[in-house]
C-alpha cells in the first residue's frame, strides 16, 4: 500500500513538472532576459536562459522612465471595481435563471446568451458616444460599466447554481427560511469555486485591458498599467531588458490573486454543512 | 405558498434589472444599431448614412475570402476537443491536496496571462525552420527535411491550434476545477471501497457530474475557436491562407472603415454562431439540465 | 467710480484679446523616450503664441486608429494627429481629415520634399505635414564578411549582388544572406514597373521586369538564401541578432534595437546604401500630421503642425532618434550632425548614408503612386501579395502568379 503510494505521488510530480515546464518555457525567457544586464546579447541562439551577470536595474528603469507606481494604482481601482461589477452582478442574474420558477426564466436566459454569438467591432464606438452622452468620459467607471456585465460570467453561475442539491434548500425552506435567505445562506455560499474562478478571470480581464481604457479615458495620469508595457515597447524604445521586467511587474498580480484565491476551491458542501 | 411565490417573482425582478439595463445599454443597443446600418453605407465620421438594402450582403458573399475564412474557422474547431479532454485531466490531477500544488497551478495558468508578443515569438522559436520542433523531430528520424510549420499552407492553421491549445489548458483547467468541487468526495470513496478503478471511476461519476460544467465549456470553447483572431494574426499575419471571420469583421471596420460591410458579415456570422450552438446545446444540453 | 467702470472695461477687453485657445496634439508612441524633445518645442511655440495652449497626449501605435475613429466619431477629435502615410490617406478618403492647402501660406508647403508632401494628397488635396521619416538602409555584419571571404568593406550594391554574396555565405558559412520585407507592390513600384493603366482602369504590371524581380525571389527562396518562414523585418532583426543573417536591409530606426539588445552584434556592424532597383527610388517610412474635421481651429492647429515639422525642429528631434527630417533643408546642414559622422558613429553615417537618397524618396502607400482608387486599394494589394507569395514559395511559376493575379484585379476594377 504504501509505495504504492509513493509512486503515485513521484508520478503526479513528474508530470506536473513536466506540465509547468511545458507552459511556463516563455514566461520563463522573459524572466531571464529581465535580469540581464546592458552589455549581454539577448537574442542568442540558442538562448541563454542564466544571466551572465544578474541585475536589478530593469526593474528600476522600469519604475523611473513610465510612472509605473501611478499606472498600477490606476489598474487596481480599475480591477477592483471590475471584479467587484461582474461577480456580483452575474451571481445575481444567474440566480432565477437557474432555481426559482418562473415564467420567461428559460426565455430570459437565451435571450441573455445571445450576444456571444453576435460578435460586433463597431460596439466599441457606439458604446463610447454613449459614455460620453452619458458625461463619463475620462473616468473609472467608464472603463468597467459597459463590460460590468458578464454573460460568460452569469452562464458559468447558472450551471454551477444547477448542480447544488434541491435537498439542501428545500431543507431551509422547511425550516422557515424565506427564499432570500435560502439564496444568501444556502445556494450562494455553495458556489464559491464558481465564484472564485469568474473573479479570477474578471481580474485577468481587466488587469490587462489595453483598448477600451485608452478609448475612454483622456488623462495619461489614469491610464492602465499595459500602456506602460507598450511605451517600453516600441520602435523608439527597444530595450527588450526594461520591456521583460514591466511584464514580470505587470503578471505578479493576477498569478498573486490566483494563487490566494484558490482557497475557495473546496467542496462547496463542506463550508456550508457548518451553517 | 403564494408568499413563496411574490418573494420569487421580487428576486427574479431585483436580481436581474440591474444586468438587464447595462446589457440593454451596452450590448443590445449596438447589436440592433449594428444590424440596421448592415443595410447602410455608413460613414462615421461625417455622419452620412443611405440605405442600400442588400448591397452589403451580397458583397460579402462575393468576397472569396469569405469561404476561406468559414472553413478555417471550422477546422479551428478541431482544437476544441483536445482542449477540453486535457484541461479535464489537468483539473483532476491538480484537484489533489498535495504540498505545492497551489503553486502548480498557478504555474498552469501562466500561458494564459502571458502576452501575445511573447507567445507568439517563443513559439516562433519552436516553429522556425531550424527550431526546437523540427530539430527535435530530425533527430528522430520522424521526418527527414525540416518541415514549415507557419507558411506550408497544409499545416499553418494547425500549428497555430497548437499554441491555442497550450494557451487554453490553464483556463479551462480552473473551470473545471471549480466545477470538480461539486462532486462530493465520499461518492470517489464509497466507489473505491466497491473496488472500481481510475478509469471506471473517470467515465461513470467524474465525467456525468461534470456535465454541465462540460456544457459550458464546451460552447464557450467552440464560439471561442469559431471567433479566432489574434492568435492566427500574430502568428502567420494571415497569410498562408489563415484568413478568419473576426478578422474580415475587424478589417472591414478598422482598416478599410466600411461599417455596413463590418455589422453584415457580423450578422451572417451570428447565424452561424446560433445554428452551431443550439446544435450543442442539444447534445450536451439534456444531460445539463439534469437537477 | 468712472475708474472702477474703466478698470472692469480694460479687463473684458483684456479678457477677450487673451481666448486661449487649446489645441490637443496626438503622437504615436513617442512618450516617454522623448518627452524632452517635445515639451521644449511645445514651450518655444508657446513662448511665440501666448494666446495658443497645446495639450500633448501620447497614443500607444496599436490602438491609435480605434482611438481616433472613435474620437472623431464622437465629436472628440484631436486637433493635430500624428498619423503615417496608410493611415493618413485611409482617414483622409472617408472625409475625416481637413485639407491643409489653404490653411498655410505656399511658402510653407514648399519646404518639404515635394515627393513627401504629395504622399498625402488625396483627389488633388493635401492632407498632411509629412513629419519625420526613415529609409531602409542595408545593415550587415562585418565579422561574417570576413568569415566567408568577403570583403567588409565592399557591401552588395545591387540586388543581384545581394544574391550573389548570399550564395557565398550559404556555402562557405551555411547561413542565410539576408532576410527581406516582402511587400509585393513596392517591389513591383521599385522596379519602375506601374500597378495600373493611367486611367487606373487595368492592371498593368504583369511585365518582363515583374517576372525577373518575382524570380529573383523565388532563386533567393530555392536556393534557401533567405529564411523560408518568410517572418519579414521582425523575424529578420531577430536572426540579424543571432547570427543566422549576414546583412539585414530594414529601417534605420531597426539599428538602436541591435545596438540596445545585442551590443556584440552591434560592434561588428555596419551600414551601407540600400540596393535600388530599376526606378531609381527609395522607399520611404514617413509619419504626419494631419488635422482631423472636429477641429475647431483649423488655422491655429495649423500653425502649430507647421512648427512642429519646421527644419529646425526636424533636425533637433534627429539628435534624438535615428529619423531623417522630411524638409529640404536636412541634416548636412547640421555641425552637431556632422560632428557625430566624423567620430565614427554608426547610427549617424547611417542616418547620413539615408539622407543622401531623400530626394530619391518616395512613399510607396501614397495613392497617387499606386494609381488604384483608394476604396479598392485593399483588395488589389491582397490580390497582388498572395500571388506574389505564392510563387515564391514555388506553388506557382512567376508568369501564372503574375497573369492570375492580373485577371483578378482587373475582376476588381471593373466592379
Amino acid at each position: 500500500m504504501k509505495p504504492k503510494k509513493i509512486l503515485r505521488t513521484v508520478f503526479t510530480y513528474t508530470i506536473m513538472l513536466i506540465l509547468a515546464l511545458f507552459f511556463t518555457f516563455p514566461f520563463i525567457w522573459v524572466l531571464s532576459t529581465s535580469f540581464k544586464g546592458p552589455g549581454e546579447n539577448l537574442f542568442t541562439w540558442p538562448p541563454k536562459l542564466i544571466p551572465k551577470h544578474p541585475t536589478f536595474e530593469n526593474y528600476i528603469a522600469v519604475f523611473n522612465k513610465v510612472p509605473m507606481a501611478r499606472y498600477f494604482l490606476n489598474t487596481i481601482i480599475i480591477t477592483s471595481l471590475g471584479v467587484i461589477f461582474q461577480v456580483v452582478l452575474s451571481a445575481l442574474a444567474a440566480y432565477p435563471l437557474a432555481r426559482l420558477e418562473w415564467k420567461g426564466k428559460d426565455m430570459i436566459f437565451k435571450f441573455i446568451l445571445l450576444p456571444l454569438l453576435i460578435p460586433m467591432e463597431g460596439a466599441l464606438i457606439v458604446n463610447f458616444i454613449t459614455i460620453l452622452k452619458m458625461g463619463l468620459y475620462d473616468s473609472y467607471i467608464a472603463v468597467v460599466l459597459p463590460s460590468s456585465v458578464s454573460i460568460f460570467g452569469i452562464f458559468l453561475m447558472r450551471q454551477h447554481y444547477l448542480s447544488v442539491p434541491a435537498e439542501l434548500e428545500d431543507a431551509a425552506r422547511i425550516d422557515g427560511c424565506n427564499e432570500f435567505q435560502v439564496f444568501w445562506k444556502i445556494t450562494f455560499p455553495l458556489v464559491r469555486p464558481a465564484t472564485a474562478a469568474l473573479a479570477i478571470f474578471a481580474f485577468t480581464a481587466y488587469w490587462n485591458s489595453l483598448l477600451w481604457p485608452l478609448i475612454v479615458l483622456r488623462t495619461p495620469t489614469k491610464y492602465p498599467i499595459q500602456v506602460g508595457l507598450s511605451q517600453l515597447s516600441s520602435t523608439f524604445e527597444p530595450n527588450f531588458r526594461t520591456a521583460s521586467a514591466a511584464m514580470i511587474i505587470a503578471m505578479t498580480p493576477i498569478l498573486t490573486f490566483f494563487y490566494f484565491t484558490q482557497r475557495y476551491f473546496i467542496e462547496g458542501y463542506k463550508g456550508a454543512i457548518i451553517e | 405558498m403564494r408568499r413563496r411565490k411574490r418573494q420569487t417573482i421580487l428576486i427574479a425582478v431585483l436580481f436581474l434589472f440591474v444586468p438587464l439595463t447595462l446589457l440593454g445599454i451596452f450590448t443590445y443597443y449596438p447589436i440592433i444599431r449594428g444590424v440596421i446600418l448592415s443595410f447602410c453605407d455608413y460613414n462615421m465620421f461625417t455622419k452620412k448614412v443611405s440605405w442600400v438594402g442588400l448591397k452589403n450582403y451580397e458583397e460579402i458573399f462575393r468576397n472569396k475570402y469569405f469561404y476561406e475564412a468559414l472553413i478555417n474557422i471550422f477546422k479551428y474547431l478541431v482544437v476544441v476537443p483536445f482542449i477540453q479532454l486535457t484541461a479535464i485531466l489537468t483539473a483532476i490531477l491538480v484537484n489533489q491536496n498535495l504540498p505545492g500544488i497551489k503553486f502548480f497551478r498557478t504555474l498552469f495558468y501562466i500561458p494564459v496571462i502571458t502576452g501575445s508578443v511573447i507567445v507568439s515569438m517563443t513559439w516562433r522559436w519552436i516553429y522556425n525552420v531550424d527550431g526546437l520542433l523540427n530539430n527535435l523531430l530530425l533527430s528522430i528520424g520522424i521526418i527527414k527535411e525540416p518541415v514549415l510549420w507557419l507558411t506550408d499552407e497544409r499545416f499553418a492553421l494547425y500549428s497555430v491550434m497548437f499554441v491555442t491549445f497550450w494557451r487554453g489548458i490553464g483556463y479551462y483547467m480552473v473551470i473545471y476545477l471549480a466545477g470538480l468541487q461539486n462532486i462530493p468526495s465520499e461518492l470517489y470513496e464509497a466507489a473505491r471501497i466497491d473496488g472500481a478503478n481510475g478509469r471506471q471511476i473517470l467515465t461513470r461519476i467524474t465525467l456525468p457530474l461534470l456535465s454541465p460544467t462540460m456544457l459550458f465549456c464546451f460552447t464557450i470553447s467552440s464560439l471561442a475557436a469559431l471567433k479566432v483572431f489574434e492568435e492566427v494574426f500574430l502568428m502567420t499575419q494571415g497569410g498562408s491562407g489563415t484568413t478568419t471571420m473576426m478578422y474580415l469583421i475587424y478589417d472591414y471596420a478598422f482598416v478599410r472603415f466600411k461599417f455596413g460591410l463590418s455589422t453584415a458579415t457580423s450578422v451572417v456570422f451570428s447565424g452561424i454562431l446560433i445554428i452551431f450552438t443550439i446544435i450543442n446545446f442539444k447534445f450536451f444540453g439534456a444531460r445539463g439540465d439534469k437537477r | 467710480m468712472k475708474r472702477g467702470l474703466l478698470m472692469i472695461f480694460v479687463f473684458i477687453a483684456v479678457i477677450g484679446f487673451c481666448k486661449t485657445i487649446t489645441l490637443e496634439f496626438w503622437t504615436l508612441s513617442l512618450s516617454p523616450t522623448f518627452d524632452k524633445y517635445i515639451n521644449e518645442m511645445i514651450a518655444d511655440f508657446e513662448k511665440k503664441n501666448p494666446d495658443i495652449k497645446i495639450k500633448w497626449l501620447d497614443v500607444p501605435y496599436g490602438s491609435a486608429v480605434q482611438k481616433l475613429t472613435a474620437a472623431i466619431a464622437a465629436g472628440q477629435g484631436p486637433d493635430v494627429v500624428n498619423l503615417n502615410t496608410t493611415w493618413a490617406v485611409d482617414f483622409a478618403v472617408q472625409g475625416a481629415l481637413l485639407p491643409i492647402d489653404n490653411l498655410i501660406p505656399q511658402i510653407t508647403a514648399k519646404q518639404y520634399w515635394e515627393k513627401l508632401w504629395n504622399a498625402t494628397v488625396v483627389d488633388k488635396k493635401a492632407y498632411a505635414f509629412p513629419w519625420y521619416a526613415s529609409i531602409p538602409v542595408l545593415i550587415y555584419n562585418k565579422d561574417l564578411f570576413r568569415k566567408a571571404g568577403l570583403d567588409p568593406n565592399k557591401p552588395p550594391k545591387t540586388w543581384d549582388e545581394v544574391l550573389e554574396y548570399s550564395r557565398v555565405f550559404r556555402s562557405k558559412l551555411d547561413i542565410y544572406g539576408f532576410e527581406p520585407n516582402i511587400i509585393a507592390i513596392d517591389e513591383l513600384l521599385l522596379e519602375g514597373v506601374p500597378i495600373v493603366t493611367a486611367d487606373g482602369k487595368k492592371a498593368a504590371f504583369n511585365t518582363p521586369d515583374a517576372v525577373a524581380k518575382l524570380e529573383w525571389f523565388q532563386k533567393a527562396y530555392r536556393e534557401n538564401l533567405m529564411p523560408r518562414s518568410l517572418g519579414g523585418y521582425g523575424e529578420g532583426r531577430e536572426f540579424y541578432q543571432q547570427g543566422k543573417i549576414a546583412m539585414y536591409p530594414a529601417g534605420l530606426t531597426m539599428l538602436k534595437h541591435i545596438e540596445v539588445n545585442s551590443p556584440n552584434i552591434f560592434k561588428v556592424t555596419d551600414v551601407s546604401a540600400y540596393p535600388t532597383g530599376k526606378a531609381g527610388i527609395i522607399k520611404v517610412s514617413l509619419m504626419n500630421l494631419a488635422i482631423p474635421v472636429t477641429c475647431k481651429y483649423p488655422k491655429e492647429a495649423a500653425k502649430f503642425a507647421a512648427h512642429v515639422t519646421s527644419a529646425k525642429w526636424q533636425i533637433e528631434f534627429s539628435k534624438y532618434a535615428t529619423v531623417l527630417p522630411s524638409t529640404v533643408q536636412g541634416l548636412e546642414s547640421s555641425e552637431y550632425f556632422r560632428q557625430r559622422v566624423k567620430a565614427g558613429d554608426i547610427n549617424a553615417k547611417a542616418m547620413y548614408i539615408a539622407s543622401l537618397s531623400m530626394k530619391n524618396a518616395v512613399d510607396l502607400n501614397a495613392p497617387a503612386i499606386i494609381g488604384v482608387p483608394a476604396s479598392k486599394l485593399p483588395d488589389v494589394r491582397k490580390v497582388i501579395q498572395d500571388y506574389w507569395m505564392k510563387a515564391i514559395k514555388g506553388e506557382l511559376t512567376a508568369k501564372e502568379a503574375l497573369s492570375m493575379a492580373e485577371k483578378e484585379v482587373n475582376e476588381i476594377l471593373s466592379k
